[in-house]
């Protein structure tokens, strides 16, 4: 501190000038309060302002506070730039290669939040789990922050080194290696050709870490052409699924989802509802909705889709021999039954498939055709580049690299080091290459082998764009400078290519040449280019896809697969919601995501099923070994009502390097643990269990042995009690329905849209009927059952709308995981045979709010406007509202959640507060998002219309299952579902009148009794 | 009367004493050195309160996350302990204000004590509801004052509000009574000691009391209001206390039956854990003659009554259940009887149930070490009961999928070992500083000359013998 006391400092120039006086501008709440008391300031008063300031100091001084960070005006404010005001940019998401439209939310210069675009003709607004969560990917810190290649770490040293080391190659004979995953992207595609073509023998080799070659190359076989069809969801009346999981990680289950829920509309005025069949090994998230699922081993798949190919060819006059198959797993009759409506609904069927078996692949190809479905559900016309992966391309490739023989290998997007059963092999030999480029955004099994190191941008950084279906293109744009000093892969390329240019150049350049003359209307380019990027896709012509037509013969009978012996088990690795392949294993939200089936987190783990269980005498956390072909994993075990007794499920994407970053994650105290495993990885790496040598690269793998092992594992659970009946073994009221699901058929639904509703709750003789009046809006929700997919998409959204924080797994493990929004999943009927329903529940403002008469400090309170408003920072935390909450919707900050890793603390919303320890928080149907919109509304002096205000969970919904509005307005679509005689209210019975409405679960059956879970009756004393 | 037996009634005080010999017994207690036996029961307890304060630090500094409570169980163990304190407190103004207003003369040796009790149990409890808040530097947030938040007054609706009224309350209450009490005795102990500064200290604290027939008479009349006042106290303090239960809407909670049956439940521990010191103190300190077995038995023969109150709510608990129609209702015994926690539930019923039923036999109640293991025996399952209560009403409630067990950390274990640390702490502290007996109560019920006069008064008399002014009352 200076002594000098002459200098003096001024707060203002008036003040400098003396034109003011100090005191009035900088008084605080204490001053402001001593010269309102009369007579300046007395004995008393002086002391209680004193009192008040040392109190408060004290309190000050001893309790930790969030810093204080100076915000600095703009000293120049760019046009249009408002501080405060969130800009959209439209973009199209590279979580995966599905290409979902976005909307990339920018509040004071940096993406905060992606929204899907609701104009995207093909996602149609939503968007998924891991796009929601990707936005978190640019703020890592552990990304790779520039180049680098042996002691070089600048991108003109790289250049060099890579550029000499690279022209012996140009004119040799060594192969030169580009190893992609699918590109949906043209001009990448077009940059990766053109560089590729500056070597003699530029090989481009794609893999998709979930294969789906086989479709490929059965439509190669059977069409003639290696083209992956788009699946037209949403004009199939009766799809019948093998083993696809097409609304959870299929492809593209957004598009997929959006279609799906099309045809399954109750409200209308006739009611419809496709039908979905869903046959499978494992329970996926898409077996969950299906309206009749068949439990099959993975083996038995081929001579089920046979027998189907021979019914449906019977019905449709066609020949298909099933005379090989000799038995079936599902009965004849419900075989003859399917046919039947497959046949009944010719033109508007789809049967898919995700085996990676060619010949199951050709009989689903050869049923389509024989119900009219190519050209209709199946649109080969229309292309999708979501999938493009060549197995066989890619063996030759690894063999060609093991054998030392390549030249030069570069890697983007995947990570065969890890995504290959021969892994560890490829990593040994990239390291042996001369030439090795890797352009992982992070440190990954392979970018570590690779001799240059060249990051790539994240997509939010770089130019680009994407036709993941053919005829609609979308611009990816740029919403932040890069942050670190990576490169767009675009840029690299053209640098290395000699012709060093910017990414938007490359863009537009190509766009100019390519996209634009493909477009209608005869716009010039520049408008073209305006509105595309504006609009964020533009749909163009395509060139037609000629001779694409079913070669009659080409499909036949497939030969059972030999099952494993006596007590083999078939390994079948799937992919999660959220951890997909694993690309995303870096991202906590995800980690953290509970998967919508199993309910855990943070883990991969053995499914059984609950028959296996039982007869191995394991449950849940027990370690097994699982052992094929001299590859041995321990893993804990989960039991998975619905799976096929015969079948280990294990999860793909776990145990990565990527994941050594969650050490530390989450609070750290002396009983907390690590939410990594003893390898320091999260989850086991299970590439040991898959097979080499494919043709087409499976996830299944017969003659495993199971064993158990020693020890406990206890998995991170978000749900651990999953049925919607209480435990069987409780004498008197056990095994009773709850009627918080409440469900019907599609028959009983087409006769009394009421039904399903046996309590029907009508409250005569309120004490306090007008105990809130909403003169204004009244806010409501609604929640349709039928639609929810449980694809947790809004879970996500929520939580990067509403910064809710990560605790890890050994917080998720004592059940306290702080999503605002969940997904509870319930089972109902006997053993494996169970249905299953998704309910998102989140807090449910009710107005008899139970929470809020409870909380000493008034910290909870009531709205005019309905909502249940938590008040942060009066909240001393006593819990009482959490007890006394029916839906348990309230979370509570255990601890101090983590937020020191300040570039991650960039995508914090800044409309929202970030909590601190000890006080309780929930959803607050984004008041954030209300208040915006009612100050939008304001200022452009209209009024609030339906559908202005979107919470985040609504927002990115594939399948439109969340409504939000104002329950005031009669016209409102929420008016008119609160009006449905589909609605009810969860807990109804207890009369705390939520404003969350749920619409009643449908199932397309044809009666109760063909699962014994929906006929439980909720049984009333 | 054809037996030829005393007509007087047997003595409440034995060892026919001379006020003085009470006075020299009561107050030569604090005059000696302390024993070796206090050393190592002060010793370890205060080892126990020093480790229980640094687990409720750490979990201050670090968080409630240091607990075992999840999303659905909210509160266990602070709550549970909470109301296991406060339920403690009550057998000291049920004897100290209650009996004394029944004229229940006997009272008189263990009121001291059992009102000491009290206060520390109350202290105990009242740890729980500061440190079971998220931001315990806010506790004084639910506490109407004004202030400059608007004013922002705290929500009156609440029952942790009520809680906060009526334990400050009864804490006030139970203090200044037990204070009043002590005045003749501090006046005794400070004539009693030579110059220094115990008699400095009992002076201020005698408060110039000179054994006047005036004083007497003042300090009588002041006792009797202030037993009048903390009479309603011994039924105000668990019922609200039950309220933050019963006003609530989770199925097992929401139970009208709560206040009568928290009521008992109260009374019920409270009475054992006075019958778990008097045992240990009259042996320790030599009081035999004070704390007799009649004291003892009808402290039995109370928890007995009290502890068959308990049985028949929890029998009328399940009836409810089974008659209210709600599922949730009949779920949640059921599930407490045969769900995660019956365990919990079962050592609640025997403890609590069976266990007191012993005491219908008087070879039971005459056995000091069965009596004392019984007590042991009913705490242990007093605590289970509002541990049952709590968990298992909230680890399973409306939304199966909300469904979570509970099981507390060594944080939680250690601050609950710590709040009995803190209270034998104290009331060793107590025993040593502060006369355990009322002196001044008990030299008006001496049975001093009484054996002498045994044989001169007649057969018909029935007069009781007043030997002070103190205390003169009616004997019914």
């Amino acid at each position: 501190m200076s002594n000098d006391s002459s200098k003096r400092y001024w707060m203002s120039p008036q003040e400098l000038e003396g034109t003011t006086d100090r005191t009035a501008e900088s008084r605080s709440d204490v001053a402001e309060w001593m010269e309102q008391a009369p007579g300046n300031v007395n004995r008393r008063s002086f002391l209680k302002a004193a009192g008040f300031t040392f109190a408060a100091a004290t309190a000050a001084a001893g309790c930790k506070r969030m810093p204080v960070k100076k915000a600095i005006p703009y000293l120049n404010q760019p046009e249009g730039r408002i501080a405060g005001r969130a800009i959209h940019y439209a973009s199209v998401c590279d979580g995966c290669e599905a290409g979902c439209g976005i909307l990339v939310r920018n509040r004071d210069g940096r993406p905060i939040k992606l929204e899907g675009n609701a104009e995207h003709p093909v996602t149609q607004g939503g968007l998924c789990a891991i796009g929601q969560a990707s936005i978190l990917g640019l703020y890592d810190s552990h990304r790779y922050q520039g180049p680098k290649a042996g002691d070089s770490s600048t991108w003109a040293e790289v250049d060099k080194a890579l550029m000499a080391s690279l022209a012996p190659l140009r004119e040799g004979s060594a192969p030169v290696y580009f190893v992609t995953s699918s590109v949906n992207s043209p001009v990448k595609q077009a940059s990766i050709d053109a560089f590729l073509a500056s070597f003699s023998n530029g090989q481009h080799v794609v893999y998709d870490p979930i294969s789906s070659s086989a479709i490929l190359d059965a439509h190669e076989q059977t069409h003639g052409r290696r083209i992956f069809p788009r699946y037209r969801f949403d004009k199939a009346e009766v799809v019948v699924s093998l083993d696809a999981d097409f609304l959870g990680t299929w492809i593209s289950p957004i598009e997929y989802t959006a279609g799906y829920q099309s045809l399954r509309q109750l409200d209308g005025e006739t009611p419809r509802q496709s039908y979905h069949v869903q046959v499978e090994s494992r329970m996926s998230l898409t077996g969950t909705n299906a309206d009749k699922r068949y439990r099959v081993a993975p083996e038995d798949l081929g001579q089920t889709v046979t027998l189907l190919a021979a019914a449906v060819a019977r019905k449709t006059h066609t020949t298909f021999s099933a005379s090989a198959v000799e038995h079936s797993a599902l009965p004849a009759e419900d075989i003859e039954a399917l046919a039947e409506r497959l046949v009944a609904a010719k033109g508007h069927s789809l049967v898919v498939s995700g085996s990676q078996d060619v010949a199951v692949q050709k009989v689903c190809n050869f049923i389509n055709d024989a119900l009219g479905n190519y050209g209709a559900t199946v649109d080969l016309t229309h292309p999708s580049s979501q999938r493009q992966g060549n197995d066989a391309k890619l063996a030759t490739f690894v063999s060609t690299l093991l054998a030392g023989k390549a030249g030069a290998v570069f890697v983007a997007g995947v990570n065969p080091a890890y995504d290959l059963p021969e892994g560890k092999k490829i990593a040994e030999a990239l390291a042996g290459l001369k030439v090795s480029v890797s352009f992982a955004e992070r440190p990954d099994e392979t970018s570590e082998a690779c001799k240059f190191n060249c990051p790539d941008s994240h997509y939010l950084e770089s130019w680009g764009d994407a036709e993941a279906v053919a005829g609609v293109v979308s611009i990816r744009q740029p919403v932040i400078r890069p942050i670190f000093k990576t490169r767009p892969l675009l840029e690299s390329l053209a640098a290395w290519m000699g012709t060093p240019l910017d990414g938007r150049s490359i863009v537009m350049a190509h766009w100019e040449s390519t996209v634009h003359p493909r477009s209608n209307g005869g716009v010039a380019f520049r408008k073209f280019w305006d509105t595309t990027l504006r609009a964020g896709f533009a749909t163009v012509n395509i060139a037609s896809v000629e001779g694409a037509v079913y070669q009659k013969g080409s499909a036949s009978a497939v030969v059972a697969k030999a099952h494993g012996e006596g007590d083999a088990f078939t390994v079948v690795a799937y992919p999660k919601v959220g951890i997909s392949d694993g690309r995303h294993a870096y991202n906590p939200w995800l980690q953290e995501l509970p998967d919508p089936v199993s309910k855990a987190t943070w883990d991969n783990y053995a499914c059984l099923s609950v028959a296996a269980a039982a007869s191995l005498k394991v449950s849940e956390g027990d370690m097994v070994k699982v052992d094929v072909d001299a590859a041995t994993i321990e893993l804990p075990v989960y039991v998975q009502p619905g799976q096929h007794d015969k079948v280990i499920a294990i999860a793909l994407g776990y145990g990565q390097k990527i994941s050594e970053r969650f050490s530390g994650v989450g609070p750290q105290w002396i009983s907390s643990k690590p939410s990594v495993g003893e390898d320091g990885l999260v989850g086991k790496d299970i590439a040991a269990l898959q097979e080499t040598g494919l043709v087409n690269r499976s996830l299944q793998r017969s003659g495993a042995t199971i064993v158990r092992s020693r020890g406990k594992s206890p998995l991170a659970c978000t749900q651990t009690y999953h049925r919607i009946t209480t435990p069987e073994n409780l004498p008197f009221s056990g095994n009773i329905r709850r009627n918080n699901v409440q469900e019907t058929t599609l028959a009983a639904y087409k006769n009394d849209p009421t039904a399903g509703r046996p309590d029907v709750h009508h409250f005569e003789g309120e004490l306090y009927k007008d105990d809130h009046e909403y003169k204004g809006h009244h806010w409501g929700m609604a929640v349709d059952l039928s639609a929810c997919t449980g694809c947790s998409a809004c879970t996500i959204a929520c939580h990067a709308e509403n910064n809710v924080p990560v605790g890890g797994k050994d917080e998720v493990r004592r059940r306290r995981d702080m999503h605002w929004m969940r997904i509870d999943r319930y089972y109902s009927g006997p053993g494996d045979e169970v249905d299953v329903v998704h309910q998102p529940m989140m807090c449910q403002h009710c107005d008899h709010a139970s929470c809020e008469n409870v909380c000493p400090v008034l910290a909870t309170v009531h709205t005019d406007e309905g909502l249940n408003a938590q008040v942060y920072n009066r909240c001393v935390g006593t819990r009482y509202c959490a007890n006394n909450c029916a839906y348990k919707v309230r979370r509570f900050n255990w601890f101090n959640y983590r937020h020191d890793d300040q570039l991650e603390n960039m995508v914090l919303n800044p409309d929202v507060t970030v909590r601190t320890r000890g006080i309780m928080e929930k959803c607050s149907f984004c008041v954030q998002r209300i208040n915006e919109a009612k100050n939008e509304a304001k200022r452009k002096g209209v009024k609030l219309a339906d559908g202005d205000i979107k919470p985040a969970c609504q927002q990115t919904c594939a399948a439109n299952a969340i409504v939000f509005g104002d329950m005031n307005d009669p016209e409102s679509e929420i008016s008119k579902l609160m009006n449905s005689p589909r609605h009810f209210k969860v807990l109804e019975e207890i009369n705390v009148r939520p404003s969350v409405a749920y619409m009643t679960l449908v199932r397309n059956r044809a009666d109760d009794a063909q699962h014994e879970g929906t006929q439980e009756e909720p049984h009333h004393g | 009367m054809a037996e030829a037996s005393s007509n007087l009634r047997t003595p409440l005080i034995l060892g026919d004493k001379k006020p003085i010999e009470v006075s020299d017994d009561i107050c030569g207690i604090l005059e000696r050195k302390p024993t070796q036996l206090w050393w190592a029961a002060f010793g370890v307890s205060l080892f126990v309160l020093i480790v229980g304060a640094i687990a409720t630090a750490y979990q201050v500094s670090t968080g409630i996350g240091t607990w075992g409570l999840n999303k659905s169980v909210g509160w266990a163990f602070d709550i549970t302990n909470f109301v296991f304190w406060i339920g403690i407190g009550h057998a000291g103004t049920l004897i100290s204000a209650i009996l004394f207003l029944f004229r229940q003369r006997w009272r008189t040796s263990v009121n001291r004590a059992a009102e000491a009790m009290t206060i520390i149990a109350v202290l105990c409890a009242a740890i729980f509801p500061l440190i079971h808040m998220g931001r315990p530097w806010l506790a004084f947030w639910p506490l109407p004052y004004p202030n400059f938040r608007g004013p922002l007054w705290v929500n009156f609706r609440s029952p942790l509000v009520w809680d906060i009224f009526a334990i400050s309350t009864y804490f006030i209450i139970s203090s200044v009574f037990w204070y009043v009490g002590l005045i003749p005795d501090l006046a005794t102990i400070r004539d009693r000691a030579k110059e220094g500064i115990r008699k400095k200290i009992m002076g201020i604290l005698s408060l110039g009391w000179d054994g006047s027939y005036r004083t007497w008479v003042r300090y009588e009349t002041v006792y009797l209001l202030l037993a009048g006042l903390a009479t309603p106290l011994v039924v105000s303090v668990h019922t609200i206390v039950s309220m933050d239960f019963a006003t609530s809407i989770i199925p097992g909670w929401h139970t009208t039956i709560f206040p009568p049956y928290f009521v008992a439940g109260a009374v019920f521990s409270g009475f054992a854990m006075v019958l778990l010191l008097i045992p240990i103190a009259r042996k320790v300190m030599n009081l035999e003659d004070y704390f007799t077995m009649r004291h003892i038995d009808a402290m039995c023969k109370i928890i007995l009554l009290t502890g068959s109150i308990v049985g028949l709510a929890y029998l009328t608990e399940f009836f409810t259940a089974a008659y209210s129609g709600s599922v949730y209702e009949q779920f949640v015994f059921m599930n407490r009887a045969f769900g995660p926690y019956a365990w919990a539930y079962w050592i609640m019923v025997s403890c609590n149930v069976i266990s007191p039923q012993l005491m219908w036999f008087k070879r039971v109640r005459s056995n000091l070490y069965i009596v004392f293991a019984l007590t042991i025996v009913v705490n242990i399952g007093m605590w289970f009961e509002r541990f049952v209560i709590i968990v298992t009403s909230l680890h399973r409630d409306y939304l199966p999928s909300s469904w979570a067990d509970y099981t507390p950390t060594i944080i939680e274990l250690l601050t609950l070992a710590g709040t009995f640390g803190l209270f034998f702490t104290l009331f060793l502290l107590f025993c040593r500083f502060l006369p355990v007996i009322a002196m001044g109560e008990v030299k008006g019920i001496l049975s001093y000359g009484r054996s002498k006069r045994a044989r001169n008064v007649s057969k018909t008399c029935d007069e009781p013998v007043g030997m002070t002014p103190a205390l003169e009352g009616e004997e019914a």
